[in-house]
């Protein structure tokens, strides 16, 4: 199963610029392209260059550090949220700026975004086991998936079946069905997420050799749909693909 | 592993059948020795005291008769072609042995260890593979313990061998193989053959979960898995298989922490044991913890081959014993096994039967020894048929307790009551089964007992398990593999 050119090209060009990783927004338009909803964005270089970047987004944003050497951007403070103001996210641009100077971090810009609607919070992953190749996984709880440990498996490529499968199994799907009069999103919301990302033509079979690990987390799932609003590639080190 | 050196068959040759494996013509056994000590001694003495009917090749460097047989100097010159080639001598003089067999031996199956375990030996690994192909054969092992086969009177273990029958076993571990043939004959199953598998070299748990897939002779197949290098085709083969036999894995090592350095959350939390729960519920395969799980689902799953009846998870519990019938429940009931009241033609029906007090007419049926004793047996089977003739349960579930019930009539009733059920049986509704449990506390003569009558109703279909919970755990497995079958035979 060949890659799509737009997901090769996004690969090829992290790879280039000997990133182990795709950045975030890299990363977001490779969901994109395998048909996930993630929401709308502007990549700005820094303070100063927001101008016209603003005027298409739909307040109130938020706003995220790029850099290759920060790994946990929140831990780090590179996440700011509901910003409506242009001055105020250009004083935060300052000030994350500053910090990443004193720190010593490469700085590659900064990604706004319109904020995804309130939902329940959900991880989709996946990683390339060395016997079995891709494996996809799904959880609950967003930043807290590993305190839960909420969490189905399957081999990739999964069928529909799978995919329904893999949702009976998490004990808080009763949350999105509509548990104790919450509000309930379809299991096909979630079904089709998997799909996209580790169905026959998705993410992880037609990528299955570049990628050794992937979050998307958290996936927000609301009335509205599935939205990834943060998401992590790591690429398979070269030579080391199969 | 390069995948150049992954299979000794040469490209586009023929799959292997591995029939003459289980049912090799000619053995021909190296590691004889005229002193009769050496592992090739042991293994032609095994294979005589089998009963094995093929010829024997004895093959050493200098002796010219070893075991009452005519030696030979190497492979190649053995008089008739090799079905079977025994080989247990020192590692390094295995690979110019089989480079040596000019084409004329099918399999090799090398007990030798020294070829890269542990991280030693790793050039001789690589000899052996090259002198397999050189030799033209394909290779078991190196290190493990062969082949144990009922029909073709080859086997790896002293004493009896068992009956021929319809399961089929791989296994990573040599120790682990004869556990399983020795626990399972003891459980009353018949094998179609037990591979230990050693290294895997060349045959891996894929061949011959292919070869027991499509052998016509085998209804049920066990695994036990310690590592697959090519997982890939170890899931496409399964998944392909859509369980149309019931597949058992005992994988070990899959509490082992992920080697993986993880850079994400989700490789974090990822387990060597998530994956094969995840390649379990893709492939309708029932994976278990231990090895009383492992021969418990074998017994409960070799009748469960296609067509695939739908289990819905309702049995009726029938048997001696109060306490053991409510704490059986509640096994039943944590292993989301159902067992429903009674529905008021079958009260009705019981009603009619005159059953005497002491017995209770709703489910679990709890009749004490005295009131099964009836008749010599037969009230018992009167109830059994109303119940199943109403209630249609996925199972009945008859448990005896031996201490209790030997001692009626010098062992009398309890023979009357396991061919009741075996008269039972044959005359059951598709889709309802009949489990017995024969519950022992362990005293030799009873254990003697329950031996004989596992036996007799393993031969008819019956399965048999040892302790109420065992058979929680089997139904419970009788379930996924069931709701598997019918989720995917549906549509998908």
């Amino acid at each position: 199963m060949p890659m799509p050119h737009a997901a090769a090209s996004l690969i090829e060009q992290a790879r280039r610029h000997g990133r182990a990783a795709l950045d975030e927004p890299a990363a977001k338009r490779l969901l994109a392209e395998y048909g996930l909803r993630v929401p709308r964005s502007a990549v700005v270089p820094g303070p100063g260059g927001l101008g016209a970047a603003l005027e298409p987004l739909q307040g109130p944003l938020a706003l995220k550090l790029i850099s290759p050497d920060v790994l946990h951007k929140s831990d780090f403070g590179g996440v700011r949220l509901g910003l409506r103001q242009a001055a105020e996210i250009e004083a935060a641009m300052d000030d994350m700026a500053a910090r990443c100077a004193a720190a010593g971090y490469r700085l590659d810009g900064f990604l706004l975004e319109e904020m995804a609607p309130s939902g329940y919070e959900l991880v989709i992953g996946g990683f390339r086991d060395a016997s079995f190749g891709q494996v996809i996984m799904i959880g609950l709880g967003g930043v807290f998936v590993e305190v839960l440990r909420d969490v189905a498996f399957r081999i990739c490529p999964i069928t529909p079946l799978d995919a329904r499968e893999m949702l009976d199994e998490l004990q808080g799907a009763a949350l999105w069905r509509g548990a104790r009069g919450g509000v309930r999103v379809p299991d096909e919301v979630l079904a089709d997420a998997l799909l996209a990302i580790g169905g026959e033509n998705g993410l992880l079979a037609q990528c299955a050799d570049s990628i050794a690990e992937l979050d998307i987390n958290p996936l927000i799932v609301s009335a509205q749909g599935a939205v990834a609003v943060d998401a992590r590639v790591i690429l398979c080190l070269e030579g080391e693909q199969p | 592993m390069k995948p150049d050196t992954h299979r000794a068959a040469p490209q586009g040759s023929p799959p292997p059948g591995f029939q003459a494996l289980f049912r090799p013509a000619t053995i021909a056994v190296a590691g004889v020795s005229s002193k009769s000590a050496g592992q090739g001694n042991k293994f032609i003495q095994r294979l005589r005291a089998a009963g094995y009917a093929g010829r024997i090749f004895p093959i050493h460097p200098t002796e010219t008769e070893l075991e009452g047989l005519p030696a030979y100097p190497s492979l190649a010159d053995i008089p008739e072609p090799i079905d079977y080639a025994f080989i247990a001598i020192p590692a390094e003089a295995v690979p110019p042995l089989l480079a040596g067999a000019r084409q004329r031996v099918r399999y090799a199956q090398v007990m030798s260890s020294g070829f890269g375990e542990g991280g030693r030996g790793g050039g001789l690994r690589d000899a052996l593979l090259r002198a397999a192909q050189e030799g033209g054969m394909r290779l078991l092992g190196p290190n493990c313990m062969g082949i144990y086969s009922p029909a073709g009177r080859v086997t790896f273990t002293d004493g009896q061998m068992g009956e021929p029958g319809a399961v089929g076993v791989l296994s990573q571990s040599g120790g682990l193989s004869i556990d399983i043939v020795r626990g399972g004959e003891y459980r009353g199953l018949r094998f179609s053959g037990v591979v230990s598998l050693g290294n895997c070299l060349d045959v891996d748990p894929s061949d011959m979960l292919r070869h027991y897939l499509d052998d016509p002779g085998t209804r049920v197949i066990g695994a036990y898995i310690e590592e697959i290098r090519d997982g890939r085709r170890f899931f496409d083969l399964l998944r392909g298989a859509r369980a149309r036999k019931p597949i058992v894995l005992l994988k070990g090592g899959r509490t082992r922490q992920g080697q993986r350095a993880a850079a994400s959350h989700t490789g974090s939390l990822a387990s060597n044991d998530h994956v094969w729960r995840a390649l379990a519920a893709q492939s309708g395969s029932v994976l278990v913890d231990t090895m009383e799980e492992f021969i418990d689902a074998l017994v409960a799953l070799e009748h469960e081959s296609a067509p695939a009846l739908a289990f819905d998870g309702r049995v009726v519990l029938f048997g001696n014993g109060g306490g053991a019938s409510v704490l059986a429940s509640d096994a039943l009931g944590r292993a989301g096994i159902e067992v429903p009241q009674l529905g008021a033609g079958t009260i009705d029906a019981l009603r009619r039967l005159d059953i005497p007090a002491g017995a209770g007419i709703e489910n679990p049926l709890d009749v004490p020894a005295n009131i099964l004793e009836r008749d010599r047996g037969a009230l018992a089977c009167r109830m059994l048929d109303a119940v199943v003739a109403t209630e249609q349960p996925g199972a009945v579930i008859m448990h005896l307790n031996l201490p209790v019930i030997a001692g009626y009539r010098q062992g009398e009733l309890l023979d009357e009551l396991v061919r009741a059920a075996i008269r039972l049986r044959a005359g059951l509704p598709a889709g309802v089964r009949l489990w017995l449990v024969l519950r022992s506390t362990g005293q030799p003569e009873l254990e003697a007992l329950r031996q004989t009558y596992i036996g007799l109703a393993m031969r008819a279909g019956i399965p048999v398990f040892l302790s109420l919970p065992a058979v929680a755990q089997a139904l419970a497995a009788l379930q996924k593999y069931s709701r598997f079958r019918q989720s995917r035979t549906e549509k998908s």
